[in-house]
């Protein structure tokens, strides 16, 4: 392949209709939703389905997703990068887009939590270190940050190749001279290069696991049943790692067919990320066993009510429908090579991330419901916790802003990367030769 | 800053009042630090926000005086430090600009205090469970008392019809319509049991919710950012949230008010049980063991070995509720 042709396929293009209507909804779902938002601000949280008992709901668990979903940025780029996996260079970019857009997204969705968004400002000028919220404040501000140097820096070749050989709009190539900060490609760019995005790979990884443990932990320092677990930290983590993939599985499969990206994003690469995702699933599904087969042995009192709701009661049908969909139904597709070609695994990806939304909803709702000391006899609006359609619209509209995010994104940087895939591909080729 | 939680705590508690003068530590430096920063923030929005809605109306010229003087106050209250770290000039302040918004509000007057916690004093509750008949006087008392909201019936104490032979709180009936004491059954009465070792107050991000020295946990309800983590962490369903504005017939008021006890709430703060805080700094009972026909409930200075609840906890076989969780609740059941 030549570097025009991989230039010409890979540099962003203008949206046909199908791009469009894609982002004229998102845009309709996401003003829905600030619609809704402000409808909350004047009326207070009481638009919501939340009370007293379930005080928290789908805006945290929603948020959970999204900081779930964004660890994925350091799994294909730093983790897979560092071991040294090559094959995941056409799928970096990819993922650091969702990584961002989904960190961005969560940053904000806590905050459509708050009872008083108008002192948020508390939170960074008097926070307190001993909360596990601050925790969660310093981490998901620093990953943050961290995400977004890691999708800047290896664009930094690409915004240079584009200033020249860009053949869209003008507007779009000035801006790719401006950011690709004169680079010229001298060795010593390189260096610096290299060395810095290696240092923000090795960085990403505690940070990774850091926002996720820390989000668990959030669960994990209170009493309430369900959610006192010293395994908290790495179930989450091992959670956001199937989410992640399946996320990238989806994300790849749409832009490759929008874009016709076939050489680019190979039938192999879905077969590797399916094995891999496979895998994550075996791995998620040990922490699930761990997570619960020890409470229900010991079966203390609150922990049996708590686990009866989910196992056999009121959660059951949500519960294992999470647990055979999105864990046990894509190892068992994944294990046939026919189960890793592209359709089948967009299917299976679509159905874990999905069945990853609800496990979180799964994790912070039920406990909820079932505290030390239930209040009885009491309206059925406490002690059942149905989001209204306020609710709903802000967080469907997080989940639009968050694609909405990847949409421009796509837009508007090559989303594989072309200098890197260059050196890849002749790698490749010089292996064969 | 170099204190972990634990002399956070210490802090708080009766023996060790003076420890702020001790050394500049993180305390001192956020005590003389927030003022600055206050000003820098009050400064820095002030110039972001002109045009918006409040600057607007509070340099209009064709707004009412009131309505200004409305405005300004409560920029002037958005932008007031944390109670817990105000000096007395400055909590004088703020009970001041409080008690005109009310009166700009209401029309009418109302006393908000900002007494302090006495020395040598630690307030503790027992519950007698042989005496209560479940007649709630006790909650109403303490929704007239404590101005909760009316609309979704906020109510800070629950009391749970048990059946006899067990303490559950599963099969416990909280909402009995019936005649009371029902045969064969026996009543426990829950609030907030202002632990000593609160894990409501570990958790909270800002500090908005701390231990007084005299055993009360009390909220800044305007600190409070209403993250509910407190609710999350407190594991006696001791604390409660406004889910929307509170609304009170201006009529059913309580206006002898504290600034961290019965005030008016706004919405999307934290608020719980304060002992009463607003009675029990001047000497005075609790609305609930005032208003209980039975003597179930019984107040007092913990450090006084003359007081009743002394009493009571010298010569009663005394309990608390889920003590294995080494919250230390300063809230007793005892039997005849």
């Amino acid at each position: 392949m030549t570097i025009d042709k991989i230039i010409s396929d890979l540099s962003p293009r203008k949206f046909g209709k199908l791009g469009v209507i894609w982002t004229v909804v998102l845009i309709i779902v996401s003003t829905l939703g600030v619609i809704s938002y402000i409808r909350q601000l004047n009326g207070g949280l009481a638009v919501t389905g939340l009370r007293d008992y379930a005080f928290w709901g789908i805006y945290i668990s929603n948020f959970v997703f999204f900081v779930a979903i964004s660890l994925v940025g350091s799994l294909v780029t730093s983790i897979l990068r560092l071991s040294g996996a090559k094959w995941s260079i056409p799928i970096t970019r990819i993922s650091e887009i969702i990584a961002v857009s989904a960190i961005i997204m969560a940053g904000l969705t806590i905050i459509v939590d708050m009872g008083r968004p108008d002192r948020l400002w508390h939170l960074f000028v008097y926070g307190r270190l001993q909360s596990p919220i601050i925790w969660d404040v310093l981490v998901i501000t620093t990953y943050l940050f961290v995400s977004v140097m890691l999708l800047f820096f290896p664009l930094l070749p690409d915004f240079a190749l584009l200033k020249t050989k860009f053949n869209g709009s003008t507007f779009l190539k000035k801006w790719y001279g401006k950011l690709s900060l004169n680079w010229s490609g001298t060795s010593l760019q390189h260096r610096k290069y290299n060395q810095a995005i290696k240092y923000l790979s090795i960085m990403i990884i505690p940070l990774a696991f850091g926002i996720h443990t820390v989000t668990a932990w959030l669960f994990a320092t209170t009493f309430r049943p369900g959610w006192d677990s010293t395994n908290f930290g790495a179930y989450f983590v091992a959670g956001a790692f199937v989410a992640g993939a399946g996320g990238v599985i989806a994300t790849m499969f749409i832009l490759r067919k929008t874009y016709g990206l076939q050489e680019y994003i190979t039938d192999d690469l879905f077969d590797k990320m399916g094995k891999l995702l496979a895998m994550l699933c075996l791995l998620y599904l040990y922490f699930n066993i761990n997570e619960y087969l020890i409470p229900a042995y010991k079966l203390k009192k609150e922990e049996e009510i708590h686990l009866y709701s989910l196992l056999f009661g009121h959660y059951a049908t949500l519960f294992w429908s999470v647990i055979v969909f999105g864990l046990v139904l894509p190892v068992v597709v994944i294990a046939t090579p026919k189960g890793r070609k592209p359709l089948p695994l967009f299917i299976i990806s679509i159905l874990v991330v999905v069945a990853a939304w609800w496990k979180r909803f799964l994790i912070v709702a039920p406990t909820l419901l079932h505290p030390f000391m239930p209040k009885q006899g009491i309206p059925e609006s406490w002690t059942e916790y149905s989001p209204t359609y306020d609710e709903w619209a802000i967080t469907i509209g997080t989940l639009a802003m968050a694609l909405l995010i990847m949409t421009f994104l796509v837009r508007v940087i090559p989303i594989v990367p072309i200098q890197e895939f260059k050196e890849y591909i002749t790698e490749k080729e010089n292996e064969k030769a | 800053m170099k204190h972990p939680n634990k002399s956070i705590n210490k802090e708080c508690s009766p023996d060790s009042c003076g420890c702020q003068n001790d050394k500049p530590d993180g305390f001192e430096q956020k005590l003389n630090k927030p003022i600055n920063r206050r000003g820098m923030f009050q400064q820095l929005t002030a110039s972001l926000l002109t045009g918006a809605g409040l600057v607007n109306s509070s340099c209009s010229v064709t707004a009412t005086d009131d309505k200004r003087e409305k405005k300004q106050l409560e920029w002037e209250e958005y932008f007031k430090g944390n109670y817990r770290l105000m000096s007395d000039n400055e909590k004088q302040d703020t009970v001041k600009r409080l008690e005109r918004l009310y009166e700009l509000n209401n029309g009418n007057h109302a006393s908000i205090s900002s007494e302090q916690p006495s020395e040598n004093v630690l307030f503790g509750y027992a519950f007698n469970i042989s005496k209560c008949q479940g007649y709630m006087d006790c909650v109403n008392a303490c929704v007239q008392e404590n101005n909760q909201d009316r609309n979704s019936q906020m109510q800070y104490i629950r009391i749970h019809e048990h059946q006899n032979g067990q303490i559950n709180f599963d099969l416990a009936d909280d909402d009995f319509y019936h005649e009371v004491p029902a045969a064969g059954h026996f009543y426990i009465g829950t609030q907030c049991f202002h632990c000593e070792n609160p894990p409501c107050v570990e958790v909270c991000p800002v500090k908005a919710t701390w231990k007084e020295k005299d055993g009360i946990v009390v909220i800044d309800y305007d600190w409070c950012i209403g993250c509910r983590y407190c609710m999350a962490a407190c594991p006696y369903d001791g604390r409660r949230f406004n889910w929307a504005t509170p609304e009170i017939p201006t009529e059913e008021i309580n206006k002898d008010q504290h600034y961290l006890g019965n005030r008016l709430r706004k919405k999307g703060v934290m608020e719980k049980c304060t002992f009463c805080i607003q009675r029990s700094r001047k000497g005075n009972n609790p609305a609930c063991v005032d208003a209980c026909p039975t003597g179930a409930r019984i107040f007092g200075n913990l450090l006084d070995p003359n007081s009743e609840i002394r009493w009571v906890l010298d010569n009663k076989k005394v309990f608390r509720l889920k003590e294995d969780l080494g919250t230390e609740p300063k809230f007793w059941y005892f039997m005849d």
